[in-house]
């Protein structure tokens, strides 16, 4: 029998006092953890942080838009057409009174340069563009000398057609004469020649002070012929009229 | 329980990539485009605010222009050509120069030709074609290129055919060219820059 008062008498091992060893709950936190659940939550972020800011630009794109409306709505397109008009009838104007030229100045040049003693039978004026006149003139003088004193004072520096006509050539030069019908003898003589000139309009531009008044024109033209043509002391064809012996003859034949 | 853990995880990680792949990527897609559609109606608006803004500064300028100048330009270069005034100034410029009339004719369409520096230039005016004869002495010849020259529209002369008669006097044949102004622009072409 057991002796109840023994404890150590009972069959049933007894636990003695021994500290229960405390262990602690171990809270490790996983890389691939932290990685999902920051990935979860950043991409919910971003759409809704995404979807905000679509609305944002789509509103200022509306805003925009209404700006562009409101600014094409204030475009008038009467004043353009009206200012355009305008513009262009402007450059038109200038660009033909840009190439206005004056033909009294090319009679006037011609005037100068052309001797007394020479004729001009013909004369013809063609407009090439707004480049250059082209002159055609048909002259007649007495002698062979003539022509070659016209031909000298056409080409010398100091008169103006030297600087306004840009070639001039002189050819088709013919001899004729008259034959008194008592003496047969010739009674007068005729040299004609022919003179092409190119004139650039710039040399004969049109301009305020270019145009004489009709006052002035005819007064220039009762200037004595011996001013206008003077005769070059150093040209080895100059001659003066008087040693050539040449009787005045209105240019044109009036 | 681990493991069911983990299949959370990359459950998580999967629907991440899907909402990126499937709505923040194509949605920023979507705002580079719009932001790029802004800064071009933003650029248009200035553009057409700069044309708005300088349509009114030109209008201001215009308005300043006199009536007077403004009828001068029109006179110098009018819409249209009316062939019997031009032919009744012409003689009534050669009566003014004491010359004799002969004749004038044409109002026909020409060609005023161009410069070699201006070649490529469409801005030009439409020309129209007059003859004019006259006969007179050297002096009203000349008085009457000279009152040609100063008319309030231009009278260019383009050829000119001068002989001397038994008479004393010159015949003259002019080949005149005036001109009129030709619109070369609707304003449909002028608001291309305000279209896109």
């Amino acid at each position: 029998m057991a002796d109840p008062s023994n404890p150590n008498s009972s069959f049933i091992p007894k636990r003695g006092p021994v500290t229960r060893r405390v262990t602690t709950a171990s809270n490790q936190v996983y890389v691939f953890t932290l990685i999902s659940y920051v990935l979860i939550f950043a991409t919910l972020l971003g759409t809704g942080a995404t979807y905000l800011y679509s609305e944002y630009v789509q509103s200022r794109l509306s805003d925009e838009v209404g700006k562009l409306n409101v600014a094409i709505q204030g475009f008038n397109d009467s004043d353009m057409k009206r200012v355009q008009d305008f513009d262009e009838r402007l450059q038109q104007a200038l660009q033909r009174f840009d190439n206005g030229v004056s033909i009294v100045s090319i009679f006037k040049i011609l005037e100068e340069a052309t001797i007394d003693t020479v004729k001009i039978d013909s004369f013809s004026l063609t407009r090439q563009a707004d480049d250059k006149f082209l002159l055609s003139t048909s002259m007649q003088t007495d002698s062979f000398d003539s022509t070659i004193f016209q031909r000298s004072v056409y080409k010398l520096d100091k008169y103006e057609v030297n600087k306004a006509v840009s070639s001039i050539d002189i050819g088709e030069v013919s001899r004729s004469s008259v034959i008194d019908e008592f003496g047969g003898r010739p009674e007068l003589v005729r040299v004609s020649f022919s003179a092409e000139l190119e004139v650039p309009l710039s040399a004969v531009v049109y301009k305020e002070q270019n145009i004489a008044s009709a006052a002035s024109i005819e007064e220039m033209d009762m200037v004595p012929v011996d001013e206008v043509v003077p005769v070059p002391a150093s040209s080895p064809d100059s001659q003066t009229e008087e040693d050539l012996g040449l009787e005045d003859v209105n240019q044109f034949d009036i | 329980m681990k493991s069911s853990g983990l299949f959370v995880q990359i459950g998580m990680i999967a629907i991440s990539i899907g909402i990126i792949l499937t709505y923040i990527k194509p949605t920023f897609d979507e705002i580079r485009l719009v932001q790029q559609n802004i800064s071009t109606y933003q650029k248009q608006v200035a553009d057409v605010s700069g044309v708005n803004d300088r349509l009114t500064d030109l209008i201001s300028n215009l308005d300043l222009v006199t009536k007077d100048d403004r009828d001068r330009l029109t006179s110098y270069l009018p819409d249209e050509i009316d062939e019997i005034s031009v032919t009744r100034d012409l003689l009534l410029i050669t009566n003014e120069s004491e010359a004799t009339y002969i004749n004038a004719s044409g109002g026909g369409v020409g060609s005023p030709g161009r410069s070699t520096s201006q070649r490529g230039s469409e801005n030009l005016p439409q020309a129209h074609n007059f003859e004019l004869s006259v006969s007179g002495t050297y002096p009203q010849i000349k008085r009457l290129f000279e009152l040609l020259e100063q008319n309030n529209y231009p009278l260019e002369v383009r050829g000119v055919e001068l002989s001397s008669s038994d008479e004393g006097l010159m015949n003259v044949s002019i080949s005149l060219m005036t001109y009129s102004y030709k619109s070369s622009q609707s304003v449909g072409d002028n608001l291309n820059i305000i279209t896109f």
